[in-house]
C-alpha cells in the first residue's frame, strides 16, 4: 500500500510521530477518533467552557475570568497539548 | 463512531436545512491539524430565512445565546460571532459558535461552492469549509491559531500523492509555514515559486535556500498578520463593549 505521506523528504525528520499518525488518517477516521477522545474527556468531567484565552477578541475580561473558574471547577480541564 | 453531542448538532443543522459550513477547531480536526476541539463553529449564510432555520435548529438543541451579541443578522454581518450553549441531553454544555463574515475570507456563497463534504458515519454528510478558506479564517491575532495553520498546510502538502494541480501548488507556495516543506516545494516547483515570490517575498529564501532567513521572515509574516487582525477587531471590540453595557 502506498504511504499517503510519501514525499521527497522524510516527514519523520521534522514532524512528531504522533502527528504523522494523525495525518495518515482519513477525515472520516479522524471524526471517529476525535469522538473517542471527546467521550473520554467528558467522562473525566472535562469542561466545555471557552478557553480563557486573553488574545481572543470575543470575550471580556470578566467573561474570561468566569470561563477560567468554570474550567477550574471541572475535574479535568484538558487532555494535553494538542487540544484545540 | 461519531460522538453523541457532535452527532446531535450536525443532525439538527441538517434536519433544519441550515446553510452552514463547519469551520474552526472541529474542521481542523477533520483536516488533520488537531485531535480535539471543545466547541463547534459554523459559518452561516446571513439571510433571514436561514437565520429562522438556525433558530429552529438551536431550539431543537435547547441552545441559548451566551454573552453578547444577540442573535441578530446585523451583528453577524458586522463580523461578530454569536455564541450558543446547548442543554439537550447528549449535547449538554456543548457550545455552538456562528459567524458570517471573517477578515480575509470570502462570502458564504463562494465558500459554499468550494465546500468539502464527508460522511459523518452513517447518518448524513458534514459540509466543511475548504481548507484554503479555513487557513484564511485562522489568520488571527491569537497565538494558538498559527500552529494550526502550519499543520493544516503540512497535512495537505504531505497527503498529496498524485501529481499536484496548479491550484494546490499555488496554495502551498502562498501558505506553507514549515521551512523544510517550503524549501522542498521551491525545489519541486521553481517556476511557480519565482512567480509567486512577487506576492510572497520570503520565497526568495526558499529559492536560494536560507533556512534561517526563511524562519525569520515567516515569523515577521505572522506578526504582520496578527497586527492586521487586531486593527480589524478594534471597532468590533468596541461594539461588543457597548453591547455589554447595562440598558439605560
Amino acid at each position: 500500500m502506498t504511504d499517503p505521506l510519501a514525499t521527497m523528504i522524510e516527514p519523520e525528520d521534522f514532524i512528531e510521530a504522533e502527528w504523522l499518525d494523525w495525518y495518515r488518517k482519513t477525515p472520516a477516521e479522524r471524526l471517529s477518533a476525535t469522538g473517542a477522545i471527546w467521550a473520554n474527556y467528558r467522562a473525566l468531567g472535562g469542561s466545555l467552557a471557552p478557553d480563557a484565552d486573553s488574545q481572543s477578541p470575543f470575550w471580556s475580561r470578566e467573561e474570561l475570568a468566569a470561563f477560567a473558574a468554570e474550567a477550574a471547577a471541572a475535574p479535568a480541564r484538558a487532555l494535553g497539548p494538542h487540544a484545540q | 463512531m461519531i460522538e453523541e453531542g457532535l452527532r446531535l448538532v450536525f443532525r439538527a443543522m441538517r434536519e433544519h436545512e441550515v446553510s452552514c459550513l463547519l469551520m474552526g477547531g472541529q474542521a481542523c480536526v477533520l483536516y488533520g491539524a488537531a485531535e480535539f476541539s471543545r466547541d463547534v463553529d459554523f459559518a452561516i449564510l446571513a439571510e433571514a430565512e436561514n437565520l429562522e432555520r438556525v433558530q429552529a435548529a438551536m431550539h431543537s438543541l435547547e441552545a441559548e445565546v451566551i454573552a453578547v451579541p444577540p442573535f441578530e443578522i446585523k451583528y453577524l454581518e458586522e463580523g461578530l460571532a454569536v455564541h450558543f450553549r446547548c442543554s439537550v441531553s447528549g449535547a449538554d454544555g456543548l457550545r455552538v459558535d456562528l459567524m458570517t463574515r471573517m477578515r480575509g475570507v470570502a462570502d458564504f456563497p463562494e465558500l459554499w461552492e468550494r465546500r468539502f463534504s464527508i460522511d459523518d458515519g452513517g447518518t448524513g454528510q458534514v459540509h466543511l469549509m475548504h481548507v484554503a478558506d479555513l487557513v484564511a479564517a485562522k489568520k488571527t491575532q491569537r497565538d494558538k491559531d498559527w500552529p494550526m495553520i502550519q499543520r493544516l498546510l503540512e497535512v495537505n502538502y504531505l497527503s498529496c500523492t498524485t501529481e499536484a494541480v496548479p491550484a494546490q501548488i499555488d496554495f502551498w507556495l502562498r501558505e506553507l509555514r514549515t521551512p523544510e516543506l517550503l524549501l522542498e516545494a521551491a525545489g519541486r516547483f521553481p517556476e511557480e515559486t519565482a512567480t509567486t515570490r512577487t506576492e510572497r517575498p520570503l520565497l526568495a529564501h526558499a529559492l536560494n535556500p536560507d533556512p534561517a532567513a526563511l524562519e525569520r521572515e515567516l515569523n515577521a509574516e505572522m506578526l504582520a498578520e496578527k497586527a492586521r487582525d487586531r486593527a480589524h477587531w478594534k471597532p468590533l471590540k468596541k461594539m461588543l463593549e457597548e453591547l455589554r453595557l447595562p440598558p439605560g
